[in-house]
Formats: structure tokens, sequence, C-alpha cells
């Protein structure tokens, strides 16, 4: 599932918490507001069909540098695009760059889930 | 009994040491049989690899039938392993295949997980690691298949051409998750892409025959290519039917009995005539003492076992053939299957059938008032010339073909009933001899037959060698035909050997071989095998030899050598048609003699019996100068066989 957190307010960051906190999810987080990035989610989120797949697009700066996702990232700053991909513990799995094609986020999901 | 009877068990036992044999063995299946048609209409089928020597006739048309399909079988098994397929290509279709039959799995665990998730989604986690480690190795061969097809592409193009192909298929189907049919499609694909590279890798070269044929003249040392259709572009050469009787004297034969007299003034009289043939022998092959030593010692026994019996030849010249034929049918009748055959016998022996009228040579003795005064070779001319023209004798009217065939059932029947008679008859001749006679020379006779045999059989071909008549040829020393090419087993590879267009010289006792070459595409799968055919005159045929003679006067203990010219005629029955074959010939021969020191030239005329293809002769005859004591035997060997032979050196 697609959320696309633009607003740094309660509904967002629950949404982020509990997708993060979440024993049977897969989590793509996804920063930065760079060209491209928006093509980027879109492949991402055709990956995401299977509903323990969640790709989480944080649009807001705030979120960014002070929210539950915001430890996943390597660089605050909403300038740089990162995609960590959490596993089922929330660990960061592996780090996809922006022009991964589809066949490689979805490969990167199975990977990620096979790693219980 | 007469010598007419010691005649009749000699002869016996010469049939019984020449016309054995052991029985072919079974004919087993082979890819490559040859058919004969000969010139009689008549034609029989028959394989020859192996190394023996199948006789054709050398007026035949020989159809070569390949079988392809077992052809081809042969060629597979004889073929180097098949190409492998690289192992890590072989791993890869493996791993596809293996990954084409675990999408079911995959996609039945994946319908597990969404359950499980729709359960309970904190619980879901095991359920759906399932899922994805199986789905996970479906996608690893797949990866590594389409990473491997694409040697020296970028990363970036790899991950297109994954993304192309199942990109799609990752991506959410109707109802979410895979869409399991484009995975499957992907798997099918790249194994198709494999699958054509390795039937490339595996692509067995076509399989082909190629087949060669040479014919080994007896005037040449090298083998002549034959015209084959289809494999080569030997030019062919005209037809050429080989006449059989032939009733004249051969230029050839001429030259041969000059070398003959040239070598008899240097070997001069001796006490027997193996020591003279062993002295002529020597002179030539002084490597081959032992060998000789062993020839001419088995000559000599045969001479000597023959002379007495062979005395009785006279009784045929003297007309009183019909006496010992009746003997003999006296002694068929004595059995249950002589008086069965009786009726055949009497039949046969009738005159009036004109098959055997021995009482014909009684005419030959006419001639001595015509033959003297003219050389062998002269005197041989006129009585062929006879012959040709009042057309008496074993002669003209019994060489031919269709009075033969006129006969032909009876003679089947009289040999399959002589067949069963052959034990009584063999013990009443014993009965005969034992009693009569007190024990007479045919079992001897034949047991020097027989050692002659074996005695001649390694000198004989030891000869025909050196003399260049058969000289040892390597097959890697046969030249190429030209424009040979290969067969596919694929397409019609019969062919045929026209023995008719070989050339107007061929004769028989000369060979022909026929090379078979198995491929692989160009690869030869193995050295093939070569067929040898030998050629011969079936049916009637004739023809003058000559020979050195070594001739005994009768009453007299030394052999003077002498050159002999003989014309002898003999029946070879048809292979296959179920005639038994007699391996003697007969005819005549004329000789210069030396009997009287106050006549300066003597003419011999004596009957003559041909073993071994005519190589041996024995004979009885008379001087047609005197009028006492004119008898002789002689015993030859026809050692020199051709004109580049040992005449020449």
């Amino acid at each position: 599932m697609l959320h696309i957190l633009d607003t740094a307010d309660a509904r967002s960051r629950t949404i982020l918490e509990k997708s993060l906190g979440h024993p049977s999810r897969i989590v793509l987080l996804v920063k930065g507001d760079v060209e491209g990035v928006g093509s980027f989610v879109t492949r991402a989120s055709d990956m995401a069909t299977q509903p323990w797949r969640d790709v989480i697009w944080l649009k807001h700066p705030d979120l960014v540098a002070d929210s539950a996702g915001s430890e996943y990232f390597e660089s605050p700053s909403t300038d740089d695009f990162e995609a960590p991909l959490l596993g089922f513990r929330d660990q960061v799995v592996t780090r996809l760059p922006m022009d991964a094609t589809g066949f490689r986020i979805g490969r990167a999901f199975l990977d990620a889930e096979a790693a219980e | 009994m007469n010598p007419h009877g010691r005649v009749l068990a000699s002869l016996a036992g010469l049939l019984a040491g020449c016309g054995g044999g052991a029985s072919p063995p079974p004919q087993e299946i082979h890819p490559v049989s040859f058919v004969e048609r000969q010139e009689d209409g008549g034609e029989r089928s028959f394989v020859a690899e192996g190394g023996r020597r199948v006789e054709v006739d050398l007026n035949s048309l020989l159809e070569i039938r390949v079988d392809e399909n077992r052809l081809a079988e042969r060629i597979d098994s004889g073929s180097p392993a098949s190409p492998t397929v690289p192992t890590g290509l072989q791993d890869r279709v493996d791993a596809l295949g293996a990954a084409l039959d675990a999408t079911e799995e995959a996609e039945a665990l994946e319908a597990s997980a969404f359950r499980s998730w729709a359960a309970d989604p904190r619980s879901a986690r095991s359920a759906i690691a399932a899922y994805a480690r199986v789905t996970t190795a479906i996608l690893d061969p797949f990866e590594e298949a389409v990473e491997a097809r694409m040697p020296g592409a970028s990363s970036g193009a790899r991950e297109a051409e994954l993304d192309r192909i199942l990109g799609s298929g990752l991506a959410g189907g109707p109802r979410g998750g895979i869409q399991w049919g484009v995975v499957r499609d992907a798997l099918a694909g790249e194994l198709s892409l494999l699958g054509a590279v390795m039937d490339t890798l595996r692509e067995v070269p076509r399989p082909g025959i190629q087949i060669r044929a040479y014919y080994l003249g007896s005037r040449t040392s090298e083998g002549l290519p034959l015209p084959l259709a289809g494999y080569n572009d030997e030019p062919v050469g005209e037809r050429s039917v080989v006449e059989k009787v032939v009733l004249a004297v051969s230029e050839e034969e001429r030259q041969l009995y000059d070398a003959y007299g040239r070598l008899a003034v240097q070997v001069g009289a001796k006490s027997s005539a193996g020591a003279a043939l062993r002295e002529v022998l020597e002179a030539e092959f002084d490597q081959r003492r032992a060998a000789l030593q062993e020839l001419a010692e088995a000559a000599e026994g045969l001479v000597r076992s023959a002379a007495g019996d062979l005395e009785a030849l006279r009784g045929l010249l003297d007309g009183r053939v019909n006496d010992l034929l009746n003997e003999m049918v006296e002694a068929l009748k004595a059995s249950e299957a002589g008086r069965r055959t009786e009726s055949l016998v009497m039949g046969f022996l009738d005159p009036g059938a004109g098959i055997i009228d021995f009482s014909l040579l009684q005419g030959f003795s006419d001639l001595s008032q015509t033959l003297p005064g003219q050389s062998p070779a002269g005197a041989l001319s006129t009585l062929l010339h006879l012959l040709d023209r009042v057309g008496r004798i074993p002669s003209a009217s019994t060489l031919r073909g269709d009075v033969w065939e006129a006969h032909l059932d009876s003679l089947r029947a009289l040999a399959a009933s002589v067949r069963d008679l052959e034990g009584p008859v063999r013990n009443e001749l014993t009965r005969l001899i034992g009693t009569e006679l007190g024990g007479l020379p045919s079992p001897v006779l034949e047991e020097a037959v027989q050692r002659f045999l074996r005695a001649a059989a390694p000198v004989r071909g030891w000869l025909d060698d050196l003399a260049g008549r058969r000289g040892t040829l390597l097959l890697s020393d046969l030249p190429e035909p030209r424009g040979q090419r290969t067969i596919p087993l694929a397409s019609q590879a019969d062919t045929e050997l026209d023995l008719q267009r070989l050339p107007p010289t061929r004769t028989a006792a000369e060979d022909v071989l026929v090379r078979f070459t198995l491929l692989s595409g160009d690869e030869v799968v193995d050295g093939g095998w070569t067929d040898r055919l030998r050629l011969k005159a079936f049916g009637w045929s004739a023809r003058t030899v000559a020979s050195l003679a070594f001739i005994r006067r009768s009453g007299r203990s030394t052999y003077v050598p002498t050159p002999v010219l003989s014309w002898v005629a003999r029946y070879r029955p048809w292979p296959g048609s179920g005639g038994k074959e007699i391996p003697l010939s007969f005819g005549l021969s004329t000789a210069t003699l030396d009997f009287s020191e106050e006549k300066e030239v003597e003419l011999g005329l004596a009957a003559t019996v041909g073993i071994l293809d005519d190589w041996a002769l024995l004979g009885y005859g008379w001087n047609l100068q005197e009028t006492t004591e004119r008898g002789f035997f002689f015993f030859s060997i026809r050692f020199l066989t051709g004109p580049g032979g040992l005449a020449g050196s």
C-alpha cells in the first residue's frame, strides 16, 4: 500500500509508526524532493499490492527530520533521495536507488520478506 | 576292379578333397548388401563384410544397397560422444526447469500468505517468509539466465531486460500479488532460448557414407578407381562382355609358353618331377626354400600317387568309357538310393542327351596324321579350330547355356541323389578295392592331394604376389576417385557397379575392392570396411593356359621339363543356383616331346585335368610321332601367371 505523507501532522505520524511497528510488514521509506522520485514511488507502489507491503513517501521535511522514520535515512536533507527498505524487524535490508526498475523493487521486497 | 574303377576312385578322392568346405556362416543383418544381376537374368543377394572374398561373375551388374537406417545406427554407436553442453548452461536449464516447476508451490504459498494475513496480520510473517523464499528461489535462476545471455551488457541494460520481461509479473495482479502466468511465461521463454542454444551445441553432424570401388587387374599393380553413380565423377567406360569360352591361343599365353620353354632348358632332365620343380622354384625364390621344399615333396607325392591311376586315362581314350560308366551305375544300383536314382542316371548318361559324350575324345586320336610337324601352340590352335568348327566334344553344344538349362532339373535331382549316395558308393568302392585289388591308392592319392593343397596354399599366394598378379596393395595407397563425395544417409545412398564397364581385358581371379567409409559430418567415424570381390567366370568357361610340365615317358623314370599349352574347360554353377561345383577342369594339352633321337619334331597330345583353377595340371597322352611306348604322363604347375610376372625376370 502506498502512503504519501505530505504533512507532518498526527495522522501522518500515526501511519508511519503503525507501519514501522508492525511485525509482519515490509516498509519502503522514500524521501527526496528531486526529479524522478515520483516515478520511483509509482513503480514501488506497483510492487506493493500485497497487503503486508507499505511504500511510505515522506514528502514533508519535518517527517524526514523528526519522525519514527527519520532514523533510517542517512541524510536528513529532503534534497537527497533515499529509499531504505525495512524488514519485518524494521532493519534496513537494502537501500534502493532511484532508478531501480519495477523488477528490482519487487525483488527487493521479496528478499526482505524471505529474510525473516 | 579294372583300372577304370581306380580312376573313378581317384577322381572321387579328388572330388572329396577339393569339393568340400564348411558351409558359409549364416548371414548377419548388415547395413550394406549386394545384389548381383547376372548376364543370364539371374540374381542373388549377398553381403561381403568381414574380409571374406565373395566371387562374382565378371559380366555381372552389382547393385550396392545401403540400409540407411541401420548404417546411421552404426555411425551413432561409433561416433565420439555427442558434443558436451557446457556445464553452466546445463545447470541453468536445470535450474530454470526446477523454477518453473516450483511456481505452483509458490503460488500456493502466496495464497496461504494472503489467507494468513487476512486471518491475523500480526501472525502472518512466517507464511509471508515461506512464500518469499520460494519465490526468490524462482527468480534467482531467471536473473542468472538473463545475465548469462547478455554478456558484456551494462547492468542498466540487464536490469531493463529483467524488468521488461518480468516487471509486470511481479507487479500486482487482479487480486494483488504476483502474476504467476507472466512469471511462467518468462521462465518458459528463457528455457526456450537456452534450449535453442543447446540444440546448436548438440547438433549432431549428418551421418554419411562414402563408397569407393577399385579394380585390381592382373596387368597392373595399382588399383583403378571405378565410377559409382552419385559417389564420384570417374569416367564411365565402354561396356564389354567377356567371352568365357575362348577357342584360341592368346598371345599372352604364347609368351608364357616361350618363357616356360626357356626355364625348361635351364632345368634339364631330373629324376623326379619334384626335384625338377624344386630346382626351378628355388632358383627364383631362394628365400622360400623350406616352403618350396614342402611343396615339391607334396607335388612329388601327388605325382607318384596319381601316375598309376592316370595311366587308366588311356581307357577313356580307348573308347571304353561306357564300361566305366556302367561300372559306376552298377555301384549305384547296389544301394537303395541307387535304385531310386537309376533311371535318372541312365537318362543323364544317354548319349542322345548330348551332355557328356566321352567317346568323342576318341576322335582326337585321328588328328595324329595332321598334327605332327606343328608346334604345340599351332597344334592346339588346330584342335580348337576344329572344335569350334565341328561343334563337338565337351564342346560347342554342351557349352551352350540353353542345352545345359534343358537338363538342369535332372542334373539337380541327380546331384541330390548322388549326395545321398555318397556313403554307399564310397563303401562299395572301398569294398571293391579292398577285396579285389587288395587295397589301392585311392585313399593314398586322396591324402596326397590333400597334402599338396595344404602345401600349395601359402606358396601359391606368395608366388601370385611376386608375379604381380595380385600384388600387395595398401588401402591407403589406392588413389582417390575423382570428385569423391559423401552421400548423406538421409538420402538415397544406393549405387551400382557395372562390371561390364571394367576394362575389357579383365579376367577371372582378379579382384574388385569396394571400400565403405562412414562419416559423421566431415569426420570419419571409423575406418569403415572393405569388401573384396573376386571376379569369376560362372557357367561354362574355357581357356588356353601355358605351364611348365614335367613329363615322364611311359616305362621311364626321368622327368623332362617341357612347356605345355593346355585348353581346359570347366563349369561353375552360378552362385545360389543349387548346382554343385566340380573343382576340376578338363581338356587337352599339347607339348613338344623328345622321345626319339631320330625325329626332329615330336608332338604330344594329352588329356588333362586341372585343379586349383588350373594352377596345377595332370595329364596323360601320346607322342603323335611314335608308334611304341608313345604314352607319357605329365604334371605341371602354372606358376608364371602373367607377362609382367616372373617370366620376364
